[in-house]
């Protein structure tokens, strides 16, 4: 696999620090093929000190835009990166990589970023994390999530690039092109290592007025993102208890607001903002890392599929066939990982079946529901839980069932829950889903001339949709897979 | 030693009178059976109305025959516990139960030796003659098929529907 990248730096006015930007990336391990650097307009020293690294080295390039005046961080930045990206033809280079100018960088960070992403083939947006450097020398990291790379660094898999379309000319671009990335089936993340440690040179968000106005614009930016009211409100709240407090959080919700009722501009992509909403209810229903978590193993998992193990380049790392073992990178964990399960069923016929599947679930965290005390004894290890019983007839027992189920999602938090019928099961499987659950529906054995009325219903979303009777399968329906016996 | 059910859900009365009044005419005093919620009192035979889990099973492994409506639960049990079972179906129509799938369980669960069907009382007196010779031999082993559990240990550890 080629280990050709281009950087794309935009930068203004970064006399100061920019030498060691230039120096650390010059000693890189493996260096760039090529590094083209657009001066936005700088009135500094800034143009003098690009001629001088670029009579030393040929792979390094200017572009210069004229002086706008005013930088702006989201959109200003963006346009100066495509200045830069307008002169390079992305065909010859396996990655790319937006970079700031004001960085210090371990010397062989493009290289353990390149060795991450060759070991994981979905992952294709990554990233160090951030350091501020005190006067004492002692470093304090940035505050990130590691659902994204930094904006900062942003190394991306050329390949990737170009199927996100790439980044959105307005202040968030950089929170929404990890939810793009996920969308259209990539892995976007970032890590905390000691060899992807990047120093910054100069303190976030300080060059521009207050603490305020960033926390203005980050309302703002989820505004246009899409992100949902309910969502940011939360997000605000959790952040009133962090510094700065009360004031951080409510910088966030008001420059929400503020967007909101003056009608400021979002971003407009329908399929987007559906993935994003279904993302933050996951974030807040499962905490964000569980959620990204999940995320990425669908992702992984949907990549196998499609690519098959075949094809994957290592000796001895298919995952199927045979016992799957633990192996280098985050990306085969998925394979011999202990997963939570949540069986449910309601009684009689429905729970003798549910104990019939014990030996699937075996080596699995699992945990039991149904709708009598009295099977706790069957259970065995698996922890125990009971919920109401419903049917078609008695619906004003349904919200109270409902809520028990969400609960005992929210407790659980299974990664599949197994379902045997009948109407509890239903709707366990249908809650599941908003937390991000995959499910599994076994029509009842009972059902033997067509399926049971929950068991039509819960059709596309149950993930794997059993019947247990051969002449029932249909082709987009039910599948066939042995029984209950 | 006669182990009838009927399950928690619904009274199941046509089976129960029948077991009953046959009992009483054969002078049959080992017949124990859970009735559900009914207003029935059988004269002949030693009833419950429910059992917990551990005295249903308690029951179910003391008994030499089981009788029952054709419910999976009952029915996988008794092959689980290589009983023989002699079931009746209920039906829709009399409305005991939403509809008639039991009919089709008691149908396909009939290849099985061990499983005997009465599809309406006059069979069931008739059956229960029989009921000390049925062959309860046929086991079926305590978990599903290896298939199935296959299919879903697949799905659990990754795979998706379309590749089990």
């Amino acid at each position: 696999m080629s280990r050709r990248y281009v950087l794309i730096s935009p930068c203004r006015n970064e006399a100061d620090f920019m030498r060691k930007t230039l120096d650390t990336v010059i000693a890189q391990s493996v260096p760039p093929a090529k590094w083209v650097i657009v001066d936005d307009g700088s009135t500094d020293d800034t143009p003098r000190i690009l001629r001088e690294y670029c009579r030393q080295h040929d792979w390094i390039e200017v572009v210069t835009r004229e002086n706008r005046g005013r930088r702006a961080v989201g959109p200003g930045v963006i346009d100066a990166f495509y200045a830069g990206l307008d002169t390079v033809t992305l065909d010859g280079f396996e990655y790319l990589c937006k970079l700031d100018i004001d960085l210090e960088l371990p010397p062989t960070y493009f290289e353990r970023v390149m060795e991450e992403m060759e070991a994981d083939p979905a992952l294709a947006n990554f990233s160090g994390k951030v350091y501020l450097r005190e006067d004492d020398g002692r470093l304090i990291p940035e505050r990130m999530g590691d659902e994204n790379a930094i904006g900062a660094a942003k190394f991306y898999r050329t390949t990737c690039f170009k199927t996100i379309g790439g980044f959105v000319r307005q202040v968030s671009w950089d929170g929404i092109d990890g939810h793009m990335c996920r969308m259209k089936g990539w892995v976007a993340r970032s890590e905390d290592s000691p060899e992807l440690r990047i120093i910054h040179l100069r303190q976030m968000g300080s060059s521009q007025q207050s603490i305020w106005v960033g926390r203005l614009r980050w309302g703002f930016g989820k505004y246009f993102m899409g992100s949902a009211l309910y969502y940011v409100t939360a997000v605000a709240f959790y952040r009133m208890f962090e510094k700065p407090y009360i004031v951080g959080g409510c910088g966030i919700l008001c420059g929400y607001l503020k967007a909101m009722f003056t009608g400021a501009p979002r971003f407009e992509n329908g399929e987007f903002r559906r993935f994003l909403r279904r993302f933050e209810l996951h974030s807040l229903l499962l905490g964000k890392g569980r959620a990204v978590d999940r995320y990425h193993q669908q992702i992984r998992r949907s990549r196998q599929r499609t690519t098959g193990a075949g094809s994957d380049p290592s000796p001895g790392s298919s995952p199927q066939g045979g016992e799957p073992q633990a192996q280098e990178g985050p990306h085969r964990r998925i394979f011999s990982r202990k997963k939570k399960i949540l069986g449910v069923s309601s009684g009689g016929g429905h729970w003798v079946e549910l104990i019939r599947l014990a030996p699937a679930f075996e080596g699995h965290d699992v945990a039991l529901v149904t709708v009598d005390e009295a099977y706790r004894g069957e259970a065995g290890s698996a922890r125990f839980y009971t919920i109401r019983d419903v049917t078609r007839w008695n619906k004003w027992r349904w919200v109270q069932t409902c809520v028990k189920l969400a609960w005992i999602l929210a407790r659980e938090r299974p990664d599949v829950v197994v379902s045997t019928g009948a109407l509890p099961g239903y709707f366990c499987l249908r809650i599941a889903k908003w937390f991000g659950a995959r499910t599994v529906w076994l029509d009842s054995i009972a059902n033997a001339e067509e399926l049971s009325m929950s068991g039509q219903k819960i059709g596309k979303h149950a993930d794997l949709w059993l019947t247990q009777w051969p002449h029932l399968a249909r082709q987009n329906g039910p599948i066939y897979r042995g029984s209950v016996l | 030693m006669i182990f009838v059910t009927v399950g928690a859900q619904m009274p199941f009365d046509r089976l129960v009178t029948t077991v009953d009044r046959w009992a009483g005419a054969r002078g049959r005093a080992d017949v124990f059976a859970q009735i559900g919620e009914t207003d029935y009192r059988p004269s002949h035979i030693r009833w419950a109305r429910f059992l917990d889990p551990a005295e249903f099973m308690r029951r179910f492994e003391a008994a030499g025959a089981i009788v029952a409506h054709a419910g999976t639960g009952s029915i996988i049990t008794a092959l689980q516990l290589g009983k023989p079972i002699l079931v009746m179906p209920r039906r829709a129509s009399m409305r005991e139960t939403r509809n008639d799938h039991q009919v089709a369980t008691a149908e396909r669960f009939a290849r099985f030796d061990s499983v005997a069907v009465a599809w309406d009382e006059k069979e069931l007196a008739a059956r229960l003659e029989e009921i000390d010779s049925l062959d309860g031999r046929q086991a079926v082993g305590p978990h599903a098929s290896h298939v199935l559990v296959g299919a879903i240990r697949g799905f659990i550890d990754g795979a998706d529907a379309s590749s089990l």
